[in-house]
């Protein structure tokens, strides 16, 4: 069985969003990365993001990550904000109750994005 | 780059939109809110795929027939496309009646001349003319009312709304689109909803609030309508009945003259400030496009899932 199906599939993610979201609005170390992005739109967005970082259906490829934050680079993301949002990940896991040994899975596909989301 | 054929000629696409692309290379197409939501755009796709992003709003059958909106479509395969040149189903109706309700709002009254389906909450595109034509929100119930009532904001040097206002006569004729957006309010919901509006933001909402009412909800409903000024308020008698007709519905007012600055955010914090257990509630938003996207943020920050979220964003049109 995937980890993605093991967290609960479409359905966990719709929630963990809702969880995940609320918390990288709230954080002052990068919510101006999100700043003047429509909450519709992006709310597509972060699903899309979740589903990856749980090992589910996308089809983004390395250089669609590495071309889809190279704005972002632009405006300063480094490796402090890669770490707050993978803080947010496992924190939002927690919340829903995920075993640690799928949080950690979680992380490590996430993990696995970081030089293409840092442009490195 | 990519290159998109259209009517046996070829176009190159760069970073913008695929309607900006064709437009600024002297090719026609309809337009106005650019921002996916007057679906004036709409187009087909012969051969390629469009990005999902470009379906989005687009009722299912039409997806199927692999319609897409030109502004929302950033291509990334080599695309031909068609325009839907007499496949769109506008319609026409007649002005029966022409209100005007207080200073700044027009009450429309539309008898289409077929049968017109729509959903409570959604809106048409109203046409002055082949190119110039706008957005405006059904202010009626699908489930009892047969004409089509709008409420039209009369803005100063505006194209369609002062012409609507003053110029077309009763017994004319209008073209309108199909009804489409999905603000809407179900068949069933047993949440306890929300609205805020501002200004002619109400006409929506007011539409969904007959719906829900008449067929039978018992959930309590809140709706919050901030005005310019005073003398912007209207429906104010019938709303005050349907309250006192309902026990489940209390309606609050917001004078934005009587804040200095931020009237925006001080309507949204003072529509949300009285909303415990933020998680059940669903709520929507129909208006002015900053009060809405603030709106939605402090709404969602408070605790109201993304999928209760419901808005329409009153977006000028792109067109002058
Ligand atoms: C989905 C949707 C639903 C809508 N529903 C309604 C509705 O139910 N009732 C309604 O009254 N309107 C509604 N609108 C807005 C409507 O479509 C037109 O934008 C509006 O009537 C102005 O058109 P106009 O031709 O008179 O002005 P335009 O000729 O388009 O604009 C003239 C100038 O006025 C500015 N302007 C436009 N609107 C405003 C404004 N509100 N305040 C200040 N300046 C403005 C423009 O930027 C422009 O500079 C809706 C818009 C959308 C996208
Ligand atoms: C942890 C690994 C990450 C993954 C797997 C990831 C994945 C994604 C995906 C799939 C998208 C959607 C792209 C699209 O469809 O357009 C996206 C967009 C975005 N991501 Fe990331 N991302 C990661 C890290 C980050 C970080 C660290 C930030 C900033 C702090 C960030 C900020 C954004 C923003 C702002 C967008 C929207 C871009 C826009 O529309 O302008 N992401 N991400
Ligand atoms: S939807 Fe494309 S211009 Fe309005």
């Amino acid at each position: 069985m995937s980890l993605y199906s093991e967290i609960g599939g479409d359905a966990a993610v719709s929630v963990a969003v809702d969880i995940f979201y609320r918390k990288v609005l709230l954080d002052d170390r990068i919510n101006r990365f999100f700043e003047g992005v429509d909450m519709d739109k992006q709310a597509a967005k972060q699903k899309a993001f979740l589903t990856m970082a749980f090992g589910g259906p996308h089809n983004y490829t390395g250089e669609d990550m590495r071309r889809g934050h190279a704005h972002l680079v632009k405006m300063g993301l480094n490796d402090s904000h890669f770490d707050a949002v993978m803080e947010h990940i496992g924190a939002t896991l927690k919340e829903l109750n995920v075993p640690d040994h799928l949080i950690a899975q979680a992380a490590a596909i996430a993990e696995s994005t970081r030089n293409d989301v840092l442009g490195k | 780059m990519t290159t998109v054929t259209y009517q046996n000629k070829q176009y190159q696409c760069g970073n913008g939109s695929l309607l900006d692309s064709l437009l600024e290379q002297g090719v026609s197409i309809p337009f106005s809110c650019k921002s996916g939501l007057c679906q004036a755009c709409e187009m087909k796709v012969l051969e390629g795929v469009v990005p999902t992003k470009a379906q989005v709003g687009l009722p299912e059958n039409k997806i199927q027939a692999k319609h897409f909106l030109a502004c929302q479509c950033f291509p990334e395969d080599n695309l031909v496309i068609a325009s839907l040149d007499g496949e769109t189903q506008n319609s026409r109706a007649t002005l029966i009646d022409k209100v005007r309700v207080n200073r700044s709002i027009v009450k429309l009254i539309l008898r289409p001349e077929k049968t017109f389906s729509y959903l409570a909450g959604q809106y048409i595109r109203l046409y002055q003319s082949k190119n110039e034509f706008r957005c405006y929100s059904i202010a009626s119930n699908p489930d009892s009312d047969r004409d089509i009532e709008l409420h039209i904001q009369v803005i100063a040097n505006g194209k369609v709304s002062p012409w609507l206002a003053n110029d077309v006569g009763i017994g004319e004729h209008i073209e309108l689109s199909e009804a489409m957006g999905t603000c809407i309010y179900p068949d069933k919901n047993t949440h306890p909803t929300l609205f805020i509006a501002s200004n002619s933001g109400l006409a929506p909402i007011y539409g969904m609030l007959k719906k829900a009412l008449f067929q039978g909800d018992k959930q309590e409903f809140r709706l919050y309508h901030g005005v310019t000024d005073e003398r912007d308020k209207y429906l104010v008698d019938e709303l005050t009945h349907l309250s006192h007709q309902f026990e489940n519905l209390s309606i609050n007012w917001f004078d934005y003259s009587l804040v200095t600055d931020n009237k925006q955010q001080s309507f949204i914090h003072f529509a949300l400030s009285e909303l415990t257990a933020p998680q059940d509630w669903k709520v929507y938003f129909c208006g002015s496009p900053d009060m809405v996207s603030y709106g939605k943020k402090q709404s969602f920050l408070k605790g109201v899932s993304m999928k209760n979220l419901f808005s329409d964003s009153f977006i000028p049109s792109k067109t002058n």
